[in-house]
């Protein structure tokens, strides 16, 4: 992530995916199904957004351990911004699932036990909580290396349960999503591949524009640390032994 | 601080309501097997990851 703040490449590419995935994700024919119909075009905006997030959050994840093994402040920086990208994803996620349920599942939308009745979203609901938890940690201490070192401890803690509650418990419990509690899964709706050549750019494009906005407020927060006069990354001096 | 584990706990309050329904109404007195055993999972998830995770905060 460090090595490519400032590159161009990947956010051209960004774009360029993006613009294919709606244009190409609309115009694409889809095959007929019974209840979802033409909504299963939301497969390609519903499904990357999680899948985005979970990226980010594991970058995020990646940087904390780093931080842990070698106390650099810079690593607690794209920590934190990764993971904040990850929640704008995992937030778009669930509203985008919501709208999909609206058209597909709208018996459950008479109150909120839609959330409760379906163990992938109240997992991922646990999931969003429990990042929201990381930042509002983060918020409550004041001395920087001690509010890294928590927070990068309990990113971990949040980045395995966030795992076991979107992905291992549905996957045995009752649900009505795709591939979880009994049902059939993304091969049964994509015969000939022709969504899944939408849905895999449409993944890539996605974790790319999560890793521009994390960028951004990676390269905010540095100027706000420089600006304060604290060290972000000390180079620690080697002694050579002859 | 302690506030922050509250998302954790909501599966494992849905399963012991759950189990606790059954137990108390008057009815099958046979137990979910399945649901014991979830709980079993996550217990040993989150202990695990407790007694991993605990002595990098304690190091100070």
């Amino acid at each position: 992530m460090l090595a490519q703040l400032h590159k161009k490449w990947w956010k051209i590419l960004c774009v360029v995916l993006l613009f294919y995935t709606f244009i190409y994700g609309m115009l694409v024919k889809v095959p007929a199904l019974e209840v979802l119909n033409e909504t299963i075009r939301n497969l390609f905006f519903h499904v990357p957004c999680w899948f985005a997030m979970l990226l980010l959050f594991f970058v995020s994840l990646f940087y904390s351990v780093k931080y842990l093994r070698e106390p650099q402040m810079i690593y607690d920086i794209v920590a934190v911004e990764t993971s904040r990208a990850g929640m704008i994803f995992g937030i778009l996620g669930f509203l985008t699932g919501m709208l999909w349920g609206q058209y597909t599942w709208a018996e459950y939308s008479n109150s909120m036990s839609w959330l409760f009745n379906d163990s992938k979203i109240l997992g991922a609901f646990i999931g969003l909580m429990i990042y929201v938890g990381y930042f509002i940690l983060r918020g409550s201490i004041d001395d920087e290396e001690k509010r890294a070192k928590v927070a990068a401890v309990y990113s971990i803690f949040g980045f395995v349960l966030l795992n076991v509650f979107i992905m291992v418990i549905p996957r045995l419990t009752d649900s009505l999503h795709p591939n979880n509690g009994g049902n059939n899964g993304f091969v049964a709706y994509d015969l000939d591949n022709r969504l899944r050549m939408i849905f895999y750019p449409a993944v890539i494009a996605y974790f790319l524009l999560g890793s521009w906005i994390a960028t951004l407020l990676i390269r905010t927060k540095i100027i706000h640390y420089k600006m304060h006069k604290i060290t972000i990354y000390e180079k620690k001096h080697t002694v050579s032994v002859k | 601080m302690a506030i922050l584990s509250f998302p954790v706990l909501i599966p494992l309050l849905k399963i012991l309501i759950r189990i606790s329904l059954q137990a108390v109404t008057a009815g099958d007195v046979s137990v979910n097997a399945q649901d014991i055993l979830y709980l079993l999972a996550l217990n040993i998830f989150i202990i695990g990851l407790a007694l991993v995770l605990f002595p990098y905060l304690w190091r100070d």
